[in-house]
């Protein structure tokens, strides 16, 4: 299903095209299928795994690829063994994994990401809100003693917070739409360059063991921790076995994909409908229309209701006025 | 009259060596009121301790040294009268019997640290659909992620405009169940109001004069 997603005409001549289907025919009959490797014996319930001969795919449609820059190239990989099979080369548009790596833009996005959905319950009662000290602890004059007018004044202990914390309070901003964007881009950029970016077909593993991945990513040396992306949020079974049992792999979907993860996990493992995705995505906002009011929807947000909760969200209670 | 002195010396001879033993009941690490029924436990007599058997202890290795008010050294004189008269009469209302047990009482000492763990689910997809309004469809936008009061999703503002927006959106369920809470949520309004608009600001000290004279 995968290969048959991948299959594009950009002017590779219609003979190796027919090879390749007919070669898909041949799948069920036992002499062209190719056995996995060697050495699952160790993990439950391998299975085997057929593919049919590589080169799979060889060159991929870039939309909007400008004339004076080489796309990125990376492998394409297979999950299935530990040493994994190289399938083919593809291409990467380079505006978005070979970005300007600008590391104030990676920052801005990170600070976003950790600041808008605070919201800090910190409160300390006021002098009018604390019990009591309504009354006028001893007359003005006479005593000897300072003048006080309340027991819960800031000065006397037990008494209100004069400039303390005052109720939940939210850090909610919205970054520029555009900042964000390039923010994506650049991580993905980041990540490529520093050879943790890895595209595989897909991710049917033979077993449910997570030590087998553990066993991938050190083979390999995709990194320490990993983050696998998938085009759907739908994960087989095996893969979602295996990740739900370890902390430090974790699989996400497209949407689901931000700079702070990004840089949180080293590897940073895609499949190849992931990309496909990502690109298109990435490339629709970078080529829109009204690229330039894309900017400014900040302050339409502000006029939206959260949660679409209409007018009724707002009502005054009882006609009285606040 | 040498017999009445005779016999006054052996019945202070005699209640010194009375008070000594009294004294040795009552402080127990000098006589053995734990026996020891295995190497960590032990069964222990002294009037402090709560349980009967209880385990190893400090105390067990280390016995005290006590004070002995009514101490007086071996090397003396049989037939010099002991020297009470400055402690004659003198209660000892100090605790000599060294150590006190525990009693399983909780030890208060500074507590251990623990590295909070970097991979736990919370952290370790930290941030995930931030970016939902740009790689999704664009129907949800990162706004609706945010967790916590209704009056404060998607928001931010000063103190009042939190408070106006929150009575706005709760008046009902704070005039039902929170009164006392919006009354005072009601009076730092109108303090806050005051506070802000109502007085001279710091930053206009210098507005409108030429220079200072």
């Amino acid at each position: 299903m995968v290969i048959l997603s991948i299959l594009r005409t950009n002017g590779r001549p219609l003979k190796t095209l027919c090879e390749f289907a007919c070669s898909q025919t041949r799948l069920l009959s036992s002499t062209s299928t190719r056995k996995v490797q060697d050495g699952l014996e160790e993990y439950s319930d391998s299975k085997v795994i057929s593919r049919p001969p590589t080169p799979i795919i060889t060159s991929r449609n870039l939309d909007f690829m400008p004339r004076d820059r080489e796309p990125a190239k990376a492998w394409l990989e297979t999950m299935d063994t530990i040493e994994g099979e190289k399938l083919g080369m593809i291409d990467l548009h380079p505006d978005i994994f070979n970005a300007n790596p600008r590391l104030d833009v990676l920052h801005r996005n990170i600070m976003w990401q950790r600041a808008y959905r605070r919201i800090s319950y910190a409160k300390t009662k006021s002098r009018a809100e604390v019990r009591g000290g309504g009354r006028k602890p001893r007359p003005q004059k006479g005593s000897g003693r300072s003048r006080q007018g309340s027991i819960r004044a800031p000065q006397w202990r037990g008494g209100g917070v004069a400039h303390g914390p005052r109720g939940p309070k939210s850090y909610y901003y919205m970054e520029d739409f555009n900042m964000r964007v390039q923010g994506l881009m650049i991580a993905l950029t980041v990540k490529y360059a520093q050879n943790y970016l890895h595209v595989v077909d897909n991710f049917d593993i033979p077993t449910e063991d997570p030590e087998y991945l553990q066993d991938i990513l050190d083979h390999r040396k995709w990194g320490l921790s990993a983050l696998l992306v998938d085009d759907v949020d739908m994960a087989p079974t095996n893969m979602a076995l295996a990740c739900s049992n370890v902390k430090h792999i974790n699989i996400m979907p497209v949407y689901g994909l931000n700079v702070y993860s990004m840089l949180k996990h080293e590897g940073l493992i895609l499949t190849l409908a992931a990309v496909e995705k990502i690109e298109e995505r990435l490339l629709y906002h970078l080529h829109r229309p009204d690229y330039e009011q894309v900017g400014w929807l900040k302050q339409q947000d502000a006029n939206r209701y959260v949660n679409s909760g209409g007018p009724t969200m707002f009502r005054e209670g009882d006609g009285r006025i606040v | 009259m040498a017999s009445l002195l005779q016999q006054l010396r052996r019945t202070v001879a005699i209640t010194a060596q009375i008070t000594q033993q009294v004294h040795k009941c009552i402080l127990p690490s000098l006589h053995p009121s734990t026996v020891r029924l295995s190497d960590q436990i032990i069964r222990d007599y002294s009037s402090n301790s709560v349980k009967a058997l209880r385990k190893r202890d400090i105390r067990d290795d280390h016995p005290a040294k006590v004070y002995d008010p009514y101490f007086q050294p071996q090397d003396q004189s049989p037939y010099k009268l002991p020297d009470v008269s400055r402690r004659y009469g003198y209660k000892v209302k100090v605790h000599t019997g060294g150590l006190l047990p525990r009693d399983d009482a909780k030890l208060h000492t500074m507590p251990t640290y623990i590295p909070k763990d970097a991979w736990d689910p919370k952290r370790a997809l930290f941030g995930q659909n931030d970016y939902i309004d740009i790689l999704g469809d664009g129907t949800l936008h990162p706004r609706d992620l945010v967790k916590g009061p209704i009056w404060l999703r998607g928001f931010r503002g000063n103190e009042m405009q939190r408070l106006i927006r929150r009575v706005k959106m709760n008046r009902k369920k704070l005039h039902d169940t929170f009164p006392k809470k919006l009354h005072d949520i009601q009076k730092r309004i109108k303090f806050l109001h005051k506070r802000y608009n109502h007085r001279r600001l710091r930053s206009n000290f210098w507005s409108g004069t030429t220079g200072g004279k």
